[in-house]
């Protein structure tokens, strides 16, 4: 602009306040894309060329009030008018000029940098507001200018340095931009009038020289507003119809890859940077704006010699003569390539986020603050079972069950007040098929640009299944609590995989234990029955058993022991290995005291029986023996004999049974060979079953030791071959066979006597029972050899059964844990 | 032909005593009987020494198990068998005495005088052979 201003023809003296004036258009223009690149609206640079205007006919009209004493008055007028009349001209394409920059600008200043601009308009904002400060006095009435404080800053100097007289030295003090310095030069024309026409011409002369030096000002300007431009990535270009040719800025130029003014620019050259595929649409374009006057407003590929594209967003518009015809045209190319390119990768963004949000499971949704559906995805059908149009646009919190529709109207208020964020809040929803879900939600709010809630968004998911199993869960837990609590056993659970064994609270309040859970289980057993239900314990968990059964001592928080009664259930693994068990334990401690001071009486009175009986036995082996003892009498001593005798037995069986029934016997557990015990009783009743000419056969079939107690084992078996004996008629078949089975060894002793009622058969085991047709048969039986029989296997983790038919025979077994290691030979 | 062998009976059932010592004399043994467990301990330490002691367990004054510490303490008396009668058949007692270095226990009730002859003969030539 400035190298036009100086192109322009001008006569010496004319010419340089022309110049002068050129300069002022060139800072307007300058100042005035300083400010749309800044961002600021066209209305401060239409309003800077409008004061121009004012500008120029104010110094008019004070030109005229000259006294006419004066030489050059005329000359003045002149010079004045030509000048007001070259600025006219000037501005209207200055105006056009800055208004199209601006347009531009705006623009270019938005899309560069959204932190940049805030910033670069609050700087802009600062230095208007400065000029806005600036003001002076002509003619009583204020003119106000504005300009940016980087050229203020400059012109003050300027003013400063052609200062023309310490008269006016306070009014120049003032910090005053050339507008300003111009008005008061034509002010002080008006005062040094009434003084002397030479000082006059002096000040004219000077006035002239500092629009001279202002002149020179100018370039910098031009060069500052090349700078801003190369900022703002934006050139400039206007083009003369009738001259045809163009002049476009250095930015321009570079913009283009080439050097500024490195050819004359014409539409030609121009299209020669544009890409082929871009080229018609540009030529287009031109018609228009030239034939019919339409603004262009397009992006345009530009193809650099260094072979980079960028992409220009090119604005232009005529400048029309006073009749409507274009004359010329400007605009501007602003470098966009970045933006564009950035907006690509946010439309890539926006895809790839609108891809995860329409294959989610996830129902994600935005709300507004009345619960009107805005937006939402697919997944609402999984939940819901409706369609997304079926529910965009309506308002849904009537699907919500009652209960929480109240509770999120009585929230939302807070919750928009608030600006409430929210995570895994679960509400019950209806769905189509009319089934309640349960679904859970995280949500945040929308706010608007003033930071007021519109609504919410954020996403939901269905939990109904897990809830309801919670739920269930949660009923199970409590009814095991209160089964638990109301029980008097104690549950325990054993994790064999971390070795941790729960206990429910009765430990606390049965057995006074203050601190259960690592308490460890033998640690609490008595130390007399420590060893062997450890042994017991283990040999069980190494079997493929299921059901665990024990009687020991447990000691009790205060060091005392309580027996108990442990039962439980192993959970195995494919491979037969113990993974969890679970059982009970209840107190049996009453129970036990009750047996033992039965089994303590029965001890006291079996010991105190034994002592005349034994007086009895042996006065009456005394008495047999005595050889002049007349025959009947002898009869009724072996009569005494014999019950003294049975007498003996019952004594023996009563007390093994208190004691077996006391737990104070403890049997051992070892390896017995069942068929040896067997063959060593039958040859004991040899004499017996002779006598009775019963056929006994003996069928071992090479089964392996079984776990018992061998002393105890041996009465087992004789009671049960002595029954099979004596309930037998003579000459009776009697077979005795052992089964080796997988993990237990069968024992079994078979006749073929008077059998058993069936009524009788379940009491069998009963102490003191005795079938009706056993007491009418035979006088001897005392009703405690099954019983014991009972407990000794029992006793040893076995099972004794009996199958009779009575007049038939009966069959007597019983198992008993097999002995037999791995391997060994069945 | 050698002296009969002498027996020490100490028992404090007076139908017992009689019985036992009726048959023992029967079958040519030489009885000493004593009533409690303290006449037993001192007839047991008078000379000549029992060639066996018949001891009952439960007796007043001194029980049976401290008789036979006490004679087995003594080196005089240490080596004379001791056969316990006993009418208690609790494992306990049973092998307390036979710790204590009694020969044999017996619950009376379930033994016959003809067999409890044969024990104390056998025991008692098993000692004179030495």
């Amino acid at each position: 602009m400035a190298e036009q201003a100086q192109a322009e023809p001008a006569a010496h003296g004319h010419g340089r306040v022309l110049a002068a004036l050129s300069l002022v258009a060139a800072l307007t223009l300058a100042s005035a894309s300083a400010i749309a690149v800044y961002g600021l609206d066209r209305y401060l640079a239409r309003q800077q060329t409008h004061d121009l205007r004012r500008v120029a006919s104010l110094l008019a009209s004070r030109v005229a009030l000259l006294p006419g004493g004066i030489d050059d008055k005329p000359a003045i007028e002149a010079e004045v008018a030509s000048m007001a009349q070259a600025a006219d001209a000037r501005l209207t394409v200055v105006a056009a000029d800055g208004r199209m920059i601006a347009g531009s600008a705006v623009q270019a200043a938005f899309v560069e940098n959204l932190a940049d601009r805030i910033e670069v308009i609050a700087a802009a904002r600062d230095g208007l507001g400065v000029a806005e400060r600036e003001s002076t006095t002509l003619g009583g009435r204020h003119l106000y200018v504005a300009v940016p404080i980087r050229i203020a800053d400059r012109l003050v100097g300027f003013a400063r340095a052609a200062r023309p007289s310490t008269h006016f030295a306070d009014a120049l003090s003032l910090t005053v931009p050339l507008l300003t310095y111009l008005t008061i030069a034509a002010a002080m024309t008006l005062v040094l009038g009434h003084l002397a026409r030479q000082r006059i011409a002096r000040q004219s002369v000077r006035l002239i020289n500092t629009a001279e030096a202002a002149a020179a000002r100018a370039a910098e300007s031009e060069r500052r507003l090349t700078e801003a431009q190369r900022i703002a990535k934006i050139g400039s270009w206007d083009w003369d119809r009738e001259s045809n040719a163009a002049r476009w800025s250095d930015n321009l130029y570079r913009m283009f890859g080439v050097e500024p003014g490195a050819f004359a620019p014409t539409l030609e050259q121009y299209l020669e940077f544009i890409h082929p595929d871009d080229r018609d649409a540009v030529r287009l374009a031109a018609r228009r704006v030239m034939e019919q006057g339409i603004p262009v407003a397009m992006d345009t590929r530009i193809v650099r010699p260094d072979g980079r594209t960028i992409i220009g967003h090119m604005r232009g518009q005529a400048v029309t003569d006073e009749h409507g015809n274009p004359v010329r045209l400007v605009g501007t190319i602003v470098d966009v390539t970045d933006v564009r390119h950035a907006e690509a990768a946010r439309q890539a963004a926006e895809e790839q986020f609108r891809d995860f949000v329409e294959t989610t499971n996830e129902w994600i949704w935005t709300f507004d603050t009345r619960g009107t559906l805005l937006y939402s995805n697919a997944a609402v059908k999984n939940i819901l079972g409706y369609d997304i149009d079926e529910l965009i646009g309506r308002e849904v919190l009537h699907l919500l069950h009652p209960d929480d529709q109240a509770a999120i109207q009585a929230a939302l208020p807070e919750m928009v007040r608030q600006k409430a964020h929210w995570t895994g809040v679960v509400r019950r929803w209806l769905h189509r098929n009319g089934e309640w879900r349960y679904v859970e939600s995280n949500g945040t709010p929308m706010l608007d640009r003033n930071g007021v809630v519109r609504g919410f968004r954020g996403s939901a998911r269905d939990i109904t299944e897990r809830t309801l199993a919670e739920e269930a869960f949660r009923k199970s837990e409590e009814r095991f609590q209160l089964a638990a609590r109301a029980s008097n056993d104690v549950l325990w659970d054993w994790d064999f995989a971390t070795g941790d064994i729960w206990r429910s609270e009765a430990i606390r309040r049965v057995f006074g234990h203050a601190d259960v859970a690592n308490e460890r289980w033998d640690a609490m057993l008595h130390p007399q029955e420590r060893q062997l239900v450890g042994e017991r314990l283990k040999e069980f968990l190494d079997s493929t058993r299921e059901t665990w059964v024990a009687e020991y001592r447990f000691q009790r928080g205060d060091g005392s022991y309580a027996w108990v009664l442990d039962r439980g259930i192993v959970v195995r693994d494919e491979d037969g290995r113990p993974l969890r068990m679970i059982g009970t334990m209840m107190d049996i401690t009453e129970r036990k005291e009750a047996e033992r001071m039965k089994s303590d009486f029965v001890s006291f009175v079996s010991h105190q029986l034994r002592t005349p009986l034994s007086g009895m036995n042996w006065m009456l082996e005394l008495a047999a023996e005595a050889r002049d003892l007349p025959p009947q009498a002898a009869e009724y001593v072996a009569d005494a004999r014999e019950s003294a005798a049975r007498l003996g037995r019952l004594v023996n069986d009563l007390l093994d049974i208190a004691r077996l029934e006391s737990g104070r016997t403890l049997m051992a557990q070892e390896p017995v060979r069942l068929d040896e015990v067997t063959r060593s009783v039958l040859r004991e009743m040899n004499a017996v079953i002779v006598d009775k000419r019963h056929t006994v056969r003996f069928d071992p079939d090479g089964a392996g030791p079984a776990f018992a107690d061998q002393q105890m084992m041996r009465q087992v078996i004789a009671n049960l071959v002595s029954n099979a004996i004596k309930y037998t008629p003579d000459g009776g078949q009697i077979d005795i066979t052992m089964v080796q089975r997988t993990d237990r060894v069968e024992w079994s002793v078979r006749d073929n006597g008077m059998g058993i009622p069936q009524a009788a058969q379940g009491r069998l085991f009963e102490k003191f029972y005795r079938a009706d047709n056993a007491i009418s048969r035979e006088a001897e039986g005392t009703g405690l050899g099954l019983h014991l029989v009972r407990l000794v296997v029992e006793h040893a983790g076995g099972q004794v059964w009996c199958e009779s038919e009575e007049g038939r025979g009966s069959r007597f077994a019983f198992t008993l844990p097999s002995a037999q290691t791995e391997g060994a030979d069945a | 032909m050698s002296a009969p062998p002498r027996v020490l009976l100490v028992e404090d059932d007076k139908f017992l005593r009689r019985a036992c010592e009726a048959s023992l004399r029967q079958r040519g043994f030489e009885v000493t009987t004593a009533n409690d467990g303290e006449e037993g301990l001192r007839l047991a330490r008078s000379v000549p020494y029992a060639d066996i002691i018949l001891l009952d367990l439960l007796m007043p004054k001194m029980p049976g198990v401290d008789v036979l510490r006490a004679l087995k303490a003594h080196p005089e008396t240490a080596s004379i068998p001791v056969l316990i009668l006993s009418n208690s058949s609790r494992e306990d007692d049973k092998q307390q005495a036979l710790q204590l270095g009694a020969a044999g226990y017996y619950v009376k009730a379930n033994l016959s005088l003809r067999e409890l002859a044969l024990q104390v003969d056998r025991l008692v030539h098993g000692n004179a052979a030495h």
